[in-house]
């Protein structure tokens, strides 16, 4: 329609050029291999809109690295290496390995050699694409609920493979082809072209008016009269009108659409196709093709200039929202850069080995030591936590991946503030034990995809929705720390090599945590309720995630009026409270398992067997120790 | 006290047992039209999804979807196509892979929705057919109704016929509408001319299998 | 009395009570999966007792709350100690008290209903969600003045009596979820406007909103002797039916309610985030007309209702039709007790607060 001014000129010509019909744009072929540059910093702070959100091309490259592999990086190399080569020289990256399939049974059914690393290429997928795309017909029939985890998985496989074929075509429109050669010197130079015979759709497009005018006043009626080379500037036309139709609704949406109130992005060859005329698009277009140039050509300094350029040129585009996203892309690098969930993990991880290690060889440095790991990995993950913040200008918790970090960050403060108090290990435990296994499950919800995604419509900026989580969270936290306590209480309680003075200050501290726990939830309940009825007008719907809170609710009133009651003692306190973190898990992400479907490849199945493991061990744990209970009191 | 207490309590608890009867109400319905010429044609939809983090949005979207008068519709998926889920007013999106890429859709609105001719006027403009007067009601005059396997009227709108460029990349369509007691339903098939054309069997082929879910 | 009292007051009631509780919403939980969020809130949370497998008898969570709440006041009264040192226990225990009466009061006091205009498009009634009404008015007047009669529980040989206009409609047959059809075997003469000849009962569908009740009705009093019509819920007309010539129009449709305002929808917006379908914002500018005939204009959004009364209107859903107008469906909650929650959950937090700060003192006393 109108947008498509470029094409609207032409299509009148079309009438007349059956003898000139191009063929389909095929797929480049170059054969040299590109030199590529060494550095790809400044590609790497580019910007691109995707899933919403304005991020850098170096988090895009994890991205999509993860959805297609399961990994951020391909080959020990950055992601953000890749995924240039992606998308200026497409058919270096064609033998790549980086289709993630699990099921042995979809190579198979498509007929290639099953991987024993369970990675493909797109060579190797693009021969059996026509028996996937018959699979994933067959699979997107079925209702997602009812979808088996093969099912989930060809869909996913055959979205993968078309949004990577999407990204082969990017930059196509930089490459000389046949399409656009000029055979003609004297057309040549009437367009103001370098003296060669090669170009490529940009060369042209950038003539078209030119061309457009050389035609005025040709009879279309009376084609056949023309000579050979009066035939060329028609030729060049049609083709770039074909290659124009031929090339559209791509991904790598990094260049900003002309109007500054509207905030659609349009990858570079939609941006061609659709605004063409304005001269800040075909700034940028030709930037492109400039990046793509040096890429092959390995000049570093002239790749970085052009990447600077463009984006000083997408930036100056930018309405004040947009600006202030872009500003955050330095935290964002930093953030990506710097792995901190990794490390806190794996310092929390080694201060766990401490203390173990510190029953071999209790001597008092290694509870300095462990203290100082503890420390440490609870600042990384601080700062890891105010730079999401940062980035995502939102409140820190707003999804699943969130929650396991900011449950893990506020019960190993809590540890923390145990430790400062007693010195006794316990705080040290709780830190390290819930710091190592939230964010390792954290780690795990990860590697679904991007954790930093947009939110919906109900979520966004609500001040009761962030009270309600954060409170919740902490009442999450509040509980673990109080189950893994209830762990240390019961073993100590065995064990005889524990005081009887010991053992009332791990009591005191699991009630504390309990309390705390009781307290946050409930508040948290309460917080959600209130958002509800801002929201939906009701305080109180019976929704799984509302009875997953009342059930941790209810759960701790029990164990603590059966305690006030004296219908247990401190020892069923201390089992009860390990049965609360069962509870939790469940009210926490056990109810999400119910809507299958919503976030579930794969992984899912997983967290429910997870969920169904721990509970069996916790089982099997308690059942040990009441028949240690047992024999110990019989032979007292 | 006590007593008067256990007595208060056990009234209160027999008193929510009764169930409110029903009633004969009198009330004054006010309504303020919207426009006179367009109809109201369509039922709440794309009910807000609540979070998935909070999960609560399953109450009020089942609610929602409750006042969904839902598509009494069913069909058969023509072999090559790939099915994806509606959303917003479509019930269905279906799409072919690339060469023969095509973009086709099954819509319902309510009453006549805009009528017959005038959709197809809108069409024929929407893909830049120039006809002249004559040869526009030459065109709406060839349509026929014909009827699907259950006995639908339906009618086949094939726009590659009146297109004049030969072009096979000219972005074109077919479309076919069919007229229900209380609702229109669209199937629109786009994409480029060659893929149409290519794509007219399963076109049909999806058209002629639609059929109310319920009759028997 | 007092002993009665103190064994209802017994801590083992509460943690009983508590565990059924725990088990119903668990098991609540878990059968919403399978039936739904509507059938599962009847049979666990809203029920008396229910049976499992039609024989086992369970309570339901009603009649445990309500347990509950007897033992929670004979607690109040004989376990509880009233001293300063137990003020925050005892505040706690009151607001949870609350709890239970605002339970009450909103369970038996509010009432859900939505309303979809379009753009310039106003009403003063909202429409039920699965409650449904006969309704009759005559055509033509000024003020379209209508009769309902609630028909969820018809049953046949019932007589609906409108004296106001003569007119009187007799239940024959009545279907809660039904379809229907234009054929029919057998020739006889029923008037209906879709040109609806027959219905087939279904079951009962789990989404209760997913049901669509018809039935047969004969008019007494109409110009044309044994009238008989076909209603049905699913269908977009309505039948309608001569008396001295003049026409009156008949309806099976869903429940309407009365809101104490008309309220005309002027504008509706909607953002999304760029690039993707997915919303980021939405929200209706209306119009409220009060009796009187003040006109306010008020923005409605996510998370911003608008108060009136005892009305709270919210922003729920919308639609775009095919020329582009846009329809907002705001959800209509009647709420009577609406503070109630906040009130009692301020309270148990003051009581949790209060109860904090005297432990942190006595923990203090004892070092």
């Amino acid at each position: 329609m109108k947008k498509k001014i470029l094409l609207g000129m032409i299509a009148v010509l079309l009438s007349f050029t059956s003898l000139v019909l191009a063929e389909v744009p095929c797929p480049l072929e170059r054969k040299d291999q590109p030199r590529k540059v060494s550095s790809l910093e400044s590609f790497k702070s580019l910007s691109v809109l995707h899933d919403g959100r304005i991020k850098p091309l170096d988090t895009y490259a994890r991205n999509i690295l993860l959805q297609f592999s399961g990994k951020r990086s391909f080959n020990r190399k950055p992601a953000i290496e890749w995924l240039a080569a992606l998308v200026f020289a497409p058919e270096t990256t064609w033998d790549d390995k980086i289709f993630l399939i699990n099921n042995p049974g979809i190579p198979m059914a498509i007929g290639i050699q099953v991987d024993q690393k369970r990675q493909y290429s797109f060579s190797q997928l693009q021969s059996g694409f026509e028996k996937i795309t018959e699979l994933a017909r067959a699979a997107s029939k079925v209702d997602d609920k009812d979808k088996s985890i093969v099912q989930h998985e060809v869909l996913r496989l055959y979205y993968n493979v078309l949004f990577y074929s999407n990204h082969t075509n990017l930059t196509s429109f930089a490459f000389p082809h046949p399409d656009f050669q000029i055979s003609s010197k004297d057309l040549v130079s009437k367009l103001d072209l370098p003296k060669q015979t090669g170009f490529s759709f940009l060369d042209i497009a950038l003539k078209a008016s030119l061309l457009q005018k050389m035609m005025e006043g040709v009879d279309i009626n009376q084609a056949e009269t023309l000579t050979e080379e009066d035939r060329i500037p028609f030729r060049l036309l049609n083709n770039l009108y074909q290659w124009s139709t031929y090339f559209n609704d791509l991904p790598f949406t990094v260049i900003p659409n002309i109007n500054k109130e509207d905030e659609v992005w349009l990858s570079p060859w939609d941006a061609i196709n659709n605004e063409f005329y304005d001269d800040n698009i075909r700034t940028e277009a030709r930037l492109w093709r400039d990046l793509t140039v040096y890429y092959w050509n390995g000049s570093q300094a002239d790749f970085d200039t052009t990447a600077s350029d463009l984006q000083s040129s997408v930036r100056s585009r930018l309405s004040k929202k947009e600006w202030k996203t872009v500003n955050q892309t330095s935290y964002e690098i930093f953030y990506n850069k710097g792995n901190f969930f990794l490390w806190a993990k794996l310092l929390y991880g080694f201060a766990f080995l401490v203390f173990l290690f510190s029953f071999l060889i209790p001597k008092p440095f290694l509870h300095s030591l462990a203290f100082s790991l503890v420390s440490f990995g609870f600042i990384l993950n601080v700062i890891a936590q105010a730079l999401r913040i940062a980035i995502l200008m939102r409140a820190p918790v707003t999804n699943l991946f969130e929650t396991f970090v900011f449950v893990g960050l506020t019960s190993v403060l809590i540890g923390i503030i145990i430790e400062l108090k007693h010195k006794k290990w316990l705080g040290i435990l709780v830190s390290s034990v819930c710091g190592f296994l939230f964010l390792m499950i954290a780690g795990k919800y990860a590697a679904e995809g991007d954790t930093m995604r947009m939110l919906m419509a109900v979520l966004n900026s609500n001040f009761w929705l962030a009270t309600h989580v954060i409170t919740i969270s902490i009442g999450y936290a509040g509980c673990c720390v109080a189950g893994i306590i209830g762990h240390m209480y019961l073993i100590q309680y065995l064990s005889s090599s524990f005081k009887k003075k010991d053992l009332e200050s791990t009591y005191r501290n699991l009630m504390g945590a309990l309390n705390l726990g009781l307290m946050m939830t409930f508040l948290g309940t309460i917080l959600g309720g209130i958002w509800a009825d801002q929201s939906w007008g009701r305080f109180w719907g019976w929704d799984p995630k509302e009875n997953g809170a009342l059930l941790i609710i209810i759960w701790t009133a029990i164990i603590l009026h059966a305690k006030a009651g004296r219908l247990i003692g401190s020892f069923g306190l201390a089992v009860g409270s390990i049965l609360n973190v069962i509870v939790v898990m469940w009210a926490w992400f056990g109810v999400n398992l119910l809507n299958i479907g919503l976030h579930s490849y794969g992984f899912t199945s997983g967290v429910a067997k997870g969920l169904i493991g721990y509970a069996l061990i916790e089982i099997i744990f308690l059942i040990g120790v009441f028949i240690k209970l047992k024999t110990s009191k019989n032979r007292r | 006290m006590k007593n008067i207490l256990i007595v208060v309590v056990l009234a209160v608890c027999l008193m929510s047992c009764n169930n409110r009867s029903e009633e004969n109400r009198s009330y004054e319905e006010i309504h303020i039209e919207a426009s006179k010429q367009v109809k109201k044609n369509s039922e709440p939809q794309g009910s807000m999804k609540g979070s998935a983090k909070k999960g609560s949005s399953k109450g009020s979207e089942q609610i929602m979807k409750g006042t969904v008068t839902t598509s009494p519709v069913s069909w058969v998926v023509p072999s090559v196509w790939l099915e994806t889920k509606g959303s917003g007013m479509r019930l269905v999106t279906f799409k072919a892979e690339p060469p023969n890429s095509i973009d086709c859709s099954i819509i319902s609105l309510g009453g006549i929705a805009g009528g017959f001719e005038a959709n197809v006027i809108r069409w024929i403009g929407q893909i830049n057919i120039q006809l002249t007067g004559e040869e526009q009601k030459k065109f709406l005059g060839s349509l026929k109704e014909e009827k699907t396997t259950t006995g639908l009227p339906v009618t086949v709108v094939d726009f590659t016929d009146i297109q004049k460029e030969k072009n096979d990349m000219t972005p074109s369509m077919m479309a076919a509408i069919i007229q229900l007691e209380g609702k229109t339903l669209f199937i629109k098939m786009t994409g480029d001319k060659s893929a149409i054309v290519n794509n007219k069997g399963s076109f049909k082929e999806l058209v002629y299998s639609i059929s109310l879910l319920k009759s028997k | 009395m007092i002993r009665i009292i103190k064994n209802l007051a017994s801590l083992k009631i509460t943690v009983t009570c508590l565990s059924f509780l725990f088990i119903l919403t668990l098991w609540g939980t878990l059968d919403q999966a399978q039936n739904g969020l509507y059938l599962a809130q009847e049979k666990f949370f809203n029920s008396l007792f229910f049976m499992i497998k039609g024989v086992i008898p369970f309570p339901g969570a009603r009649s445990v709350l309500w347990v509950l709440f007897i033992n929670l006041i004979c607690a109040a009264r004989v376990r509880l100690i009233y001293q300063w040192k137990q003020a925050g226990i005892i505040i706690t225990h009151i607001g949870l008290l609350l709890f239970f009466i605002s339970a009450f009061v909103i369970f038996h006091g509010s009432l859900e209903s939505n309303i979809t205009l379009a753009e310039q498009e106003g009403s003063n009634l909202s429409t039920a969600y699965h409650k449904w009404e006969l309704s009759l008015w005559k055509l033509g007047e000024e003020k379209k003045q209508v009769l309902a009669f609630d028909s969820d529980h018809f049953q046949s040989g019932q007589k609906l009596d409108f004296p106001k206009y003569g007119l009187s409609i007799g239940v024959k047959k009545y279907l809660r979820n039904c379809e229907a059809y234009r054929t029919s075997d057998v020739e006889e003469h029923i008037h209906n406007a879709s040109g609806i000849k027959r219905l087939e009962s279904i079951d009962i569908n789990t989404e209760p909103g997913r049901n669509f009740p018809g039935g047969i009705f004969e008019v007494y009093g109409a110009d044309e002797k044994d009238l008989k019509i076909i209603l049905y819920g699913g269908e977009g007309k309505a039948t309608a039916i001569q008396k001295n010539g003049v026409p009156y129009v008949v309806r099976l449709r869903r429940k309407r309610y009365i809101l104490p305002f008309v309220i005309k929808l002027k504008d509706f917006r909607k953002e999304t985030h760029p690039n993707t379908q997915m919303a980021r914002s939405y929200e209706s500018l209306v119009d409220i007309i009060s009796p009187e005939g003040i006109t306010r204009e008020v923005l409605i959004s996510m998370n911003k209702p608008l108060r009136y009364k005892d009305f709270t209107l919210y922003q729920s859903s919308y639609a775009i039709g095919q020329e582009g107008q846009e329809f907002s469906t705001l959800s209509v909650v009647k709420n009577a007790g609406r503070l109630l929650p906040y009130i009692s959950s301020l309270t148990v937090c003051v009581g949790l607060l209060i109860h904090l700060i005297l432990m942190g003192f006595k923990k203090k006393r004892r070092k």
